[in-house]
C-alpha cells in the first residue's frame, strides 16, 4: 500500500477534527458549572447532568423514543424476514417491482412523509396515538431493515438447508433450526440500525408530534429553537456517549461501514 | 435383486434435455459412480434421486418401493455436498446428530451413535468444535458422518472431494471407500474426475449429453470402451481412422493409410470405415524398422514415474507412455518403431466423439 | 444442489411479501395519495379551513410567487454548495482513508461514520454552540483578542452550509470508499510503471474509476440537502427559509395544509425526478465498464 504523503495526513487530521469538533464541544460544554454555554474552565461539574433527571419532559420523551424504536424495529424486522426470504429464494413475477417499491421510502424526503402522515393520521383518527407513531416509523426504517436482512439471507448457504431437508426436517423445522439461526447476525444488525434510525429521526416526527407523541429528538429540537443552554448540551452529551458504545459494539461485530452502506441510497 | 433402480428417468428444462431415458440397476452395497463432463446430466440425476428435482418422466425405486413422488425429507437418503453444507451455528456433534433428532431418536442412543460415527471417520475428539474451526478435509468427514449416521438407504456423494487439495483427495478416496465397505451402504458418487471414479467404484456409469454411454466395472470400461467418447474420457488414446480390409478367424484387418492394423473383433464388415484406438501405455518403442509403424520422436516429457513420448509418424502423431524403469530412453529427434499387440487395439464405430 | 421451486405457480413468495406489502400500501401509498389530493384543495380561514375541491391555486401560488421562487433558489443554491464541498473534501478523504493501514482505517472510519448514528439535532446543536454570537468560537477568538466583535456565523448561509456538509459528508465518503474497494491497487502501480506522475495517475486512472461512487454520493447529498429541515431551521432561523421549513410553516404555523401539501408534492416530484434521471445517467455512462 502506498503511504500517504504528509500533506495528505494534514488534510486528514483537519478532516477528522472537523468531524469530531461539534460532538466534542457538546461534551465539553455539558460539564460547565455556569448557567450559560461555556467551556468548563473552572472544573468539571455534573450539575447539568443532574438537571436532566429533574426534567420530566425529557425523561418522558426518552422513554417514548426507546419504546418507539423497540416496537418499530421489531415490527420492521418481522415484516422484512419473510419478504427477504421471498425475494432471495424465488424468482417471481413482479419481484423487481416489489423490491423497488419496498425501497421507495428512501426517495421520499422526510418532510414529505411528515406532511403525508400528519394528514393521514388525522383522517383515520390515529393522530396522537402511539400505534400511529409506530407505523410512521416502520415505514421510514423498513428500507434499512429490508436491505440488511436481505443481504443476510442472500449470503446464506442454501445447501445447508437442503442437507437439513435430506436428513428429514420439515419446512418449519428447517427455518427454525437452520435458516433463522444462520441469519440472526444479519437480522440483529438490521434491528439495531432500524432502532437507531427511529430513535434519531426528527424531521418527520416533528410533524406528527402531539403532546403525547413527542419523541426525544423532537423535544430537543423544540428546546433548541427557544434556547441553547447547558441542559440540552448535557442531554446531547449523554446521547453521544450511549451512541458511542452502540457504535463500538456494532463495529466490533459487523464493521460499521458494512452496516451503514445500507444507509446511503 | 437391485436395490436402487432408475427406470426411464428423464428431465427436461423447457427445450433443454438434461437427462434422457436413464435406466440403471444398482445392487445393495454397491459403489457406483456417475462420471462425465460438466453438463452431462450427472448432477441432475443425483438431484432427482435425492428428490430436489422432479423427473419429467420415469420412476425411481429403492428396495422395490417407488419413491418418485416421495418428498426429499422422507426419502431417508444420506447426501454429502461438494461444499459440505455443514450447519455453521451447530457443533460437530450437533451437526451429526441432526438427522437422528429428526427421526426422534432418544438422546442416549443419539449420543452413542454420534460418538461411534465420529470415531469411524477419525474425528472423535472434535465433537464440541464448530465447523469453522476445522480444515476442509475434516469438514468433509463431518459431512460424511452426518449422512451415514442415519443409516441411509443410499448414500449420495455430489463431487465431495473436488474442493480438497490433491494429496488429501487421494487419502480421502481410500478412506471413503474403506468406510463404505465397512458399513456396506449402497453409494452413488457423482464426479468429473475419471481416476477418482475408477479408483473408488465397483462400477462406473459414464454419461454423455444426458445419456448413459456405458456402465461397467472400471477395468472393463477402460479396456473395452464402447465408443469414442468413453475412450477419450477415461484416458488418453491414439485414434486412427481406416477401412476394414478383411475379417476372418476372429481378426479384423484395418487399412490405415497403407499400414495394416489388426484387432481381435468381428463386429464390422469389410468396407466399413472405422476408428481404431490404441492406449499410449500399450505401445512399445522398438528399432526404427521393426515396428508396425515407424516415426521420429518429436517431444519427450519426463514425469518422474513415467515418460511421455510424442512420435510423429506417417499415420499422425502417436502418444506413447513408458514406465520409468531406470534407464534413459530414446532421445528427441531419433527414429523409432512403434509396436503393439493386436489384443490391445480397439475398434470403434465412426462417429462424432 | 438447492431446492427447485416451480417458478410461476407458487404463491408462496406473494404470501410472504403480503404483510409488508399491506403495511406499505395502507400506510405509505395511501398517505402520499391523500397528500397529493390535498394539494388541490383550498384553504380559507373564513370559510372554516380546508375546502375540498379541485383547484390549482396552490400550485399557481407556489410556482408563481417570487417569495417561493426565492426559497426554491436558496434551497437549490444551498444544495449545490453543500454537494460541491462534500465532493471536494469527501473524495480525497476517502482516498486517503483507503491507503491507511487497517488499524488506522477502522479507527478513522469510526470517527467519520460514527456521527451518522447520532441524531441530526445533536450534530446541529454542536454547530450552534460553536458558531453562535456567544458561541465557543467567538468566545475563544474574543478571549484571545483576535477580534473585538463576534463574527456572525449563526443565521447565515455559511453556517448552515458548514453544518450540512458536516452532517452529509459521511455519505459521500462511504460512497466513494465503496467505489474504491472495487479498484485494483495494481492498476495505480501499472500507471506509474508506464511513466505517469502521481497526480496524472490520480487524474487519468483513479478518478475515472471512482466516478460512479462520486456521482451516487453527490446524488445522496444533494437530495438530502434539498429536503433538509432541522439544520436550516436551527442554524438558519426565520429569515433563511428553505423548502422544508416553508412547508413546516404552512402546515403547523398557518395551518394552510393544502398549500403545505403542494410544496411537499413539488419537493417529492423534484426529488424523484432528480434521483431517477441521475441513476439512469450513471447506469448508461458506466454500465459497460462496471457491470
Amino acid at each position: 500500500m502506498n503511504k500517504n504523503s504528509p500533506l495528505a495526513l494534514v488534510f486528514h487530521t483537519a478532516f477528522l477534527t472537523f468531524m469530531l469538533a461539534p460532538l466534542v464541544i457538546i461534551c465539553l460544554v455539558a460539564f460547565t458549572s455556569k448557567g450559560y454555554i461555556s467551556l468548563p474552565t473552572e472544573g468539571l461539574s455534573l450539575r447539568w447532568f443532574r438537571a436532566i433527571l429533574d426534567n420530566p419532559h425529557f425523561i418522558d420523551a426518552f422513554y417514548l423514543s426507546v419504546m418507539l424504536g423497540f416496537v418499530a424495529a421489531t415490527i420492521a424486522i418481522a415484516l422484512a424476514i419473510p419478504a427477504s426470504l421471498a425475494f432471495a429464494r424465488y424468482d417471481f413475477k413482479g419481484r423487481d417491482a416489489f423490491m423497488a417499491f419496498f425501497l421507495s421510502p428512501l426517495m421520499v424526503p422526510h418532510i414529505v412523509l411528515g406532511v403525508a402522515f400528519l394528514s393521514f393520521l388525522t383522517k383515520v383518527g390515529w393522530y396522537g396515538t402511539f400505534i400511529g407513531l409506530v407505523f410512521t416509523h416502520v415505514i421510514i426504517i423498513m428500507p434499512f431493515a429490508l436491505r440488511l436482512v436481505l443481504s443476510a439471507v442472500t449470503g446464506l448457504d442454501r445447501l445447508a438447508e437442503s442437507a437439513a431437508v435430506s436428513l428429514g426436517a420439515s419446512s418449519w423445522v428447517v427455518f427454525k433450526r437452520v435458516t433463522f439461526p444462520m441469519i440472526i447476525p444479519g437480522v440483529a444488525g438490521g434491528w439495531v440500525l432500524s432502532f437507531i434510525t427511529s430513535f434519531d429521526e426528527v424531521t418527520m416526527s416533528v410533524f406528527v408530534a402531539s403532546p403525547s407523541t413527542t419523541t426525544l429528538p423532537v423535544r430537543m429540537y423544540e428546546h433548541i429553537t427557544e434556547t441553547i443552554d447547558p441542559l440540552i448540551a448535557s442531554l446531547s452529551a449523554s446521547l453521544i456517549f450511549i451512541t458511542m458504545i452502540v457504535m463500538l459494539i456494532l463495529d466490533h461485530f459487523y464493521g460499521l461501514d458494512k452496516i451503514l452502506v445500507g444507509k446511503g441510497k | 435383486m437391485s436395490y436402487l433402480r432408475l427406470e426411464g428417468l428423464s428431465k427436461r428444462f423447457g427445450d433443454f434435455v438434461a437427462v434422457e431415458d436413464m435406466n440403471l440397476e444398482v445392487e445393495k452395497g454397491e459403489f457406483v459412480s456417475f462420471l462425465g463432463p460438466s453438463g452431462c446430466g450427472k448432477t441432475t440425476t443425483l438431484q432427482m434421486i435425492a428428490g430436489f428435482v422432479n423427473p419429467t418422466e420415469g420412476r425411481i425405486f429403492i428396495n422395490d418401493q417407488d419413491i418418485t413422488q416421495v418428498k426429499p425429507d422422507k426419502r431417508n437418503l444420506g447426501i454429502v455436498f461438494q461444499s459440505y453444507a455443514l450447519f455453521p451455528h451447530m457443533t460437530i456433534a450437533d451437526n451429526v446428530a441432526f438427522g437422528l433428532e429428526m427421526r426422534k431418536v432418544e438422546k442416549p442412543e443419539r449420543d452413542e451413535r454420534v460418538k461411534e460415527m465420529l470415531s469411524l471417520v477419525g474425528l472423535g475428539d472434535f465433537a464440541h468444535r464448530f465447523p469453522r474451526e476445522l480444515s476442509g478435509g475434516q469438514q468433509q468427514r463431518v459431512a460424511l458422518a452426518r449422512a451415514l449416521v442415519i443409516r441411509p438407504e443410499v448414500l449420495l456423494l455430489d463431487e465431495p472431494l473436488s474442493a480438497l487439495d490433491a494429496k488429501i483427495r487421494e487419502d480421502m478416496q481410500i478412506e471413503l471407500r474403506a468406510i463404505q465397505r465397512t458399513l456396506g451402504t449402497t453409494t452413488i458418487l457423482v464426479t468429473h474426475d475419471q481416476s477418482e471414479a475408477m479408483a473408488m467404484s465397483d462400477r462406473i456409469a459414464v454419461m454423455n449429453k444426458g445419456r448413459l454411454a456405458q456402465v461397467d466395472r472400471p477395468y472393463t470400461a477402460y479396456e473395452y470402451p464402447e465408443d469414442g467418447f468413453v475412450t477419450g474420457f477415461l484416458g488418453k488414446s491414439n485414434m486412427l481412422s481406416g477401412l476394414v480390409k478383411d475379417v476372418s478367424n476372429g481378426v479384423t484387418s484395418v487399412d490405415v493409410n497403407g499400414v495394416n492394423v489388426t484387432t481381435h473383433s468381428e463386429r464390422y464388415d469389410i468396407g466399413a470405415t472405422v476408428h481404431v484406438s490404441i492406449r499410449p501405455e500399450k505401445i512399445r518403442l522398438v528399432e526404427a524398422e521393426s515396428g508396425i509403424v515407424g516415426g521420429t520422436v518429436g517431444a519427450r516429457i519426463f514425469l518422474g514415474n513415467q515418460w511421455i513420448f510424442q512420435v510423429d509418424t506417417p499415420l499422425g502423431e502417436f502418444i506413447v507412455t513408458l514406465q520409468n524403469t531406470g534407464h534413459e530412453n530414446v532421445d528427441e529427434g531419433h527414429r523409432v518403431g512403434l509396436d503393439w499387440s493386436s489384443q490391445e487395439v480397439r475398434i470403434l464405430p465412426q462417429e462424432q466423439s | 444442489m438447492a431446492q427447485q421451486q416451480n417458478i410461476l405457480t407458487s404463491t408462496r413468495p406473494y404470501l410472504m411479501s403480503a404483510p409488508a406489502l399491506a403495511i406499505y400500501v395502507g400506510l405509505f401509498l395511501i398517505p402520499l395519495i391523500m397528500t397529493f389530493m390535498l394539494s388541490f384543495y383550498t384553504f380559507d380561514l373564513n370559510k372554516g379551513g380546508i375546502l375540498p375541491g379541485f383547484s390549482l391555486k396552490n400550485y399557481a401560488e407556489v410556482l408563481g410567487d417570487p417569495y417561493f421562487h426565492g426559497i426554491f433558489l436558496r434551497t437549490l443554491w444551498m444544495s449545490l454548495l453543500v454537494t460541491f464541498f462534500c465532493i471536494l473534501l469527501g473524495t480525497p478523504e476517502a482516498y486517503i482513508l483507503n491507503r491507511m493501514s487497517n488499524r488506522w482505517k477502522s479507527i478513522c472510519m469510526l470517527a467519520i461514520l460514527g456521527p451518522l448514528l447520532v441524531s441530526v439535532v445533536v450534530r446541529t446543536l454542536g454547530w450552534a454552540i460553536l458558531i453562535g454570537s456567544d458561541g465557543i468560537i467567538n468566545q475563544a477568538l474574543i478571549g484571545i483578542g483576535i477580534i473585538d466583535t463576534p463574527i456572525k456565523l449563526m443565521f447565515t448561509m455559511t453556517g448552515v452550509v458548514v453544518a450540512l456538509v458536516h452532517v452529509l459528508i459521511p455519505f459521500m465518503v462511504l460512497s466513494v470508499w465503496a467505489s474504491l474497494q472495487k479498484l485494483n491497487p495494481m492498476v495505480e502501480s501499472a500507471g506509474q510503471s508506464l511513466g505517469a506522475a502521481p497526480f496524472t495517475v490520480l487524474r487519468r486512472v483513479v478518478i475515472p474509476q471512482i466516478m460512479p461512487g462520486i456521482l451516487s454520493g453527490s446524488l445522496i447529498v444533494f437530495a438530502l440537502t434539498a429536503s433538509a429541515f432541522a439544520t436550516p431551521s436551527i442554524l438558519g432561523g426565520r429569515r433563511l427559509k428553505v423548502v422544508a421549513t416553508t412547508a413546516y410553516d404552512e402546515y403547523l404555523g398557518t395551518l394552510n395544509w393544502p398549500l403545505g401539501a403542494a410544496i411537499a408534492v413539488l419537493l417529492l416530484i423534484a426529488n424523484v425526478l432528480i434521483i431517477t434521471s441521475y441513476n439512469k445517467f450513471i447506469e448508461r455512462k458506466y454500465a459497460q465498464a462496471f457491470k
